[in-house]
């Protein structure tokens, strides 16, 4: 005779259900974050006939700081030399999460202003920040956000610390149990000091951006999730 | 008594997703800007209104007009070889028929006296367009389209590409340009008083075989005045050409239909 489930002694049983739930939950999330990260969208090789792009690949230590994500590294120059840089990065996992003001302070840059706009409307925030050199004062304007594949963003302002736990476990669980595929969206341009206020550098961010933006929402992960198609207008 | 794990194992569940915030979208905290938020909340200045919403206020352009300039390397570069000199620029005709070019409104630029350059501007209600320059008594350097550098009503932050031809002397090569209103700047009038003027940048590039050839030129234009401020590239720095005096004669153009 087969012992059954409800054979084993009570403890045995609570815990025996619990490492089910974990495995089944582990599982689930797994398989929805991998599912999550696949999504990485082309995007435009050129901006109004005014920017064109080259490749600029995200070097390996910072790909593997991130996860080893799927990513893409371009940057947008037009005739007067200005130059926007641009990552996308799939949102594979909590790692792919990285604080950029982290990332910059490595490299001798503060935060000096930070103001989250609604760059592509009302409810679609962009996290946009100042970052000056502490050495030679050069000042770098940051635009950061989340798209996921129906173009709706985010700023995941929370994540200002590795140990911010309770954060990156929120995001996680909203990762996986929402579903949708998303990407990180850095872009980032030089302000030069002839540009006296930034609104050049602010200029040539917001067209970048644009265009990111709208390829993104374009790309919309069809490829990935053919189901979601009847919902994209 | 028989133990009924399940009822706890979903309440405790719940209460994990609930404290986490499953299912909540994260909502960015009320940013403070910082100490340098001004670069992120500068607006743009609209010059006063009217005053830019055609061509004839941004570059009045009257035949025998003239603007007098002092011209000067930027302070703090050297300079050697270049000595701070007079420009005038002058309307010679409103409306030239040029062989070879078009139609056209031609300014000469004379750099102490002497014939230093020419330029060939389509004027419309909507646009000033940069048609053909030439340096001093050579032939024109023809862009065809003409290269538009500004679109009115004039707005910082406006730019426009151009894929074109260019001709010098028979031959045609392939170019492009990008023209912008960069800012608007205040810039000190002939009596000390200031002005805001808009700020045109513009980048010619002609494709030459292998070679290219970049025309850099920077304008400011104020309302009612024109040509305030000029910079020219020579021998690889800034030169400045400030308004020190003008002359209106005669009656203001009409622009010419596109």
């Amino acid at each position: 005779m087969r012992p059954s489930f409800g054979d084993m002694p009570a403890p045995f049983r609570l815990v025996s259900a619990l490492f089910a739930v974990t495995a089944a939950l582990t599982i689930f999330i797994g398989i929805r974050a991998d599912h999550q990260g696949q999504w990485l969208p082309s995007v435009p090789d050129s901006i109004d006939q005014i920017w064109t792009a080259i490749d600029m690949p995200i070097d390996h230590l910072t790909l593997a700081r991130l996860g080893h994500p799927r990513a893409l590294g371009r940057q947008y120059g037009n005739l007067f030399q200005e130059h926007v840089g641009v990552n996308v990065i799939a949102a594979a996992s909590i790692d792919a999460f990285h604080e950029p003001t982290i990332c910059m302070a490595g490299y001798g840059y503060s935060l000096t202003a930070q103001k989250y706009i609604p760059l592509f409307g009302p409810d679609k925030p962009i996290r946009a920040m100042i970052l000056r050199s502490d050495t030679t004062g050069q000042r770098i304007l940051l635009y950061y956000w989340v798209q996921d594949q129906f173009g709706k963003t985010t700023t995941q302002s929370s994540f200002r610390a590795y140990q911010e736990y309770g954060y990156r476990l929120r995001h996680g669980l909203n990762a996986t149990i929402n579903g949708r595929q998303s990407c990180i969206v850095r872009v980032y341009t030089a302000i030069r000091p002839a540009d006296l206020l930034g609104r050049q550098a602010r200029r040539n961010l917001d067209t970048v951006s644009h265009a990111l933006y709208e390829a993104l929402r374009r790309d919309n992960g069809i490829g990935v999730n053919p189901s979601r198609e009847e919902m994209i207008p | 008594m028989r133990a009924r794990p399940y009822p706890f194992l979903i309440t405790g569940l719940a209460a994990i997703l609930g404290i986490a915030g499953a299912g909540c979208e994260n909502m960015p905290e009320d940013a403070k800007g910082g100490p340098e938020s001004q670069f992120l909340t500068s607006q743009a200045k609209m010059l006063a209104a009217g005053d830019f919403l055609s061509s004839s206020s941004l570059l009045p352009l009257s035949q025998g007009a003239t603007w007098h300039m002092l011209y000067h390397p930027l302070p703090h570069t050297p300079r050697q070889s270049i000595k701070d000199t007079s420009i005038d620029i002058r309307v010679a005709s409103v409306n030239a028929n040029i062989p070879g070019v078009g139609k056209g409104a031609l300014l000469e630029v004379r750099r102490d006296g002497n014939l230093w350059r020419r330029e060939v501007y389509q004027v419309t209600p909507t646009d000033l367009s940069l048609l053909a320059v030439a340096e001093e008594n050579r032939p024109y350097m023809v862009y065809t389209p003409a290269i538009p550098l500004l679109h009115y009503p004039a707005q910082e932050g406006w730019s426009r590409a151009w894929n074109g031809r260019f001709s010098y002397k028979g031959h045609t090569f392939p170019a492009n340009a990008l023209s912008r209103i960069t800012t608007t700047d205040s810039i000190y009038r002939p009596d000390g008083t200031t002005t805001e003027a808009y700020r045109v940048d513009t980048l010619i590039i002609a494709h030459i075989g292998a070679d290219e050839v970049n025309f850099p030129t920077i304008r400011w234009l104020a309302p009612g005045t024109g040509f305030i401020q000029r910079g020219f590239i020579e021998h690889g720095r800034l030169c400045i050409a400030a308004l020190s005096r003008i002359e209106q004669q005669g009656k203001p153009t009409r622009p010419t239909k596109p």
